[in-house]
């Protein structure tokens, strides 16, 4: 009897399978788990969606996501079933935001990967790493959601490297980088309740970004402040300066001890992201001098501030990460996708 | 002695598929550039304007276009808005698209 039109018959051995599907081109460059039927129904099965289901669309591309192909390659990836809302969540996110972003997400030279944040219940459910080794390999639910979307899009959208993704250096985040907020040790309201969401709901926060840059504080001055001027420093250190003017947003990944500190005086998130937008800034003249920004520099560029973020609300702060030592990161949320919430 | 064939494994093919059943055709080529509409469209990277600009002076210099047509996109990784397709449509015979990072 035939397969269906959207199985395919390997002639390979099981073990074998693994090999056929780097020669059919399938992956990210690690072995993936063949999407055999039954192991893509059960993740269908488990969200109990038609496999049949077009979940987007993406007109610049004309290829559209269903239920089946998500699984596949949410399969391949290395996903249980109960991971696989938050894949579906945050190919939503993404399909809400600006369907044609899914082209834009791998075709940039500047090689941006995927942040996807995840908040709620769904957290310890699924065993979500938010603390130690936060954007290390190590944790299944953490490594294979992220690996699901890189292959959704290699696989349904074609970004692969060389041919849509014009990635000029390439990234590591193009491994994507999900992780949860440590809502249980923060000293402030969860990243969801701050976007309108419930405690209780469950949501995925999804965003373009460029690399991470970890930031060391630790001698900390005033009351808190030299922790956010550290942080601010980053941001307008910034090797991507040539960007804020065409207006980035930000994520603060506030570190363990960073949290405990600031938390000794009074900062809430949006004092945090006022104080921080007001001081990461370099003078237009300084831009211009390392190339940053186009033009000869004239006297008045010296007194002239470029902001990193335009806006406080520009900076996303959560709580995340190890107690091992002291440290944050600031990650560049890069135009194409800015922060995206959705609830699961 | 038969010989043991293994089966095979299905897989579910994870890859996309091209949503248009249509075929695209290359619009026809002018027979010359000699005195036509130029148009240049800009992808709004950093250096695009400048690339393009100098590629316009020294083509311009050889064929005398009747007019220089500038635009620029929206979003250097989407597609040109409709308004300024129609726009390039209006006012150029040929057009020069240009990527500058």
């Amino acid at each position: 009897m035939e397969p269906p039109s959207t199985h395919i018959l390997s002639t390979a051995s099981p073990l074998d399978a693994i090999e056929d599907c780097y020669e059919r081109g399938w992956t990210d460059g690690l072995p993936v788990v063949p999407p055999t039927p039954d192991r893509v129904a059960a993740l269908l099965d488990f969200v109990g969606l038609d496999p049949k289901e077009t979940l987007g669309e993406v007109p610049v591309r004309s290829r559209s996501l269903t239920a089946e192909k998500a699984a596949a390659n949410s399969v391949m990836a290395g996903c249980l079933p109960q991971y696989f809302p938050i894949v579906l969540g945050a190919m939503r996110a993404l399909f809400e935001h600006d369907p044609n972003c899914i082209h834009e997400l791998s075709s940039v030279t500047n090689s941006t990967g995927v942040l996807i944040l995840v908040n709620g219940p769904i957290r310890k459910q699924i065993g979500l790493n938010c603390t130690d080794n936060l954007l290390s390999p190590g944790n299944r639910a953490n490594s294979t959601i992220a690996r699901a979307i890189r292959l959704i899009l290699i696989n349904v959208f074609e970004q692969r490297p060389g041919l849509l993704d014009r990635g000029c250096m390439g990234s590591p985040s193009k491994y994507n980088v999900c992780f949860g907020e440590d809502e249980e040790n923060s000293p402030w309201e969860p990243f969801h309740v701050s976007r309108g969401f419930s405690p209780d709901d469950s949501t995925v926060t999804v965003a373009s970004i460029q690399d991470p840059a970890m930031v060391s504080n630790r001698y900390g001055t005033g009351n808190g402040e030299g922790v956010m001027n550290s942080v601010a420093d980053a941001m307008a250190s910034h090797g991507l300066a040539t960007y804020f003017t065409r207006g980035v947003q930000w994520f603060w990944i506030v570190g363990h001890w960073h949290s405990e500190y600031l938390s000794r005086f009074d900062w809430d998130r949006a004092s945090m992201q006022r104080y921080i937008q007001k001081e990461a800034w370099r003078s237009r003249a300084h831009l211009k001098r390392l190339g940053a920004i186009r033009g000869d520099v004239m006297p008045e560029d010296e007194n002239d501030p470029v902001f990193a973020a335009y806006n406080p609300e520009d900076i996303h702060i959560v709580k995340a990460g190890g107690n091992s030592g002291i440290y944050s990161e600031v990650i560049m949320n890069y135009y194409g996708v800015f922060a995206t919430t959705v609830k699961i | 002695m038969s010989e043991k064939v293994d089966p095979g494994v299905i897989l579910v093919d994870p890859t996309g598929h091209n949503l248009n059943t249509t075929s695209l055709h290359i619009s026809p080529r002018p027979s010359g550039l000699q005195g036509k509409r130029l148009g240049l469209l800009d992808n709004t990277k950093a250096n695009a304007e400048v690339i393009l600009r100098k590629i316009a002076d020294i083509l311009d210099a050889k064929y005398e276009f009747s007019e220089i047509y500038y635009t620029k996109k929206h979003s250097s990784n989407l597609p040109p808005k409709p308004e300024v397709l129609s726009n390039l449509h209006r006012y150029a015979d040929i057009v020069i698209a240009g990527i500058g990072d």
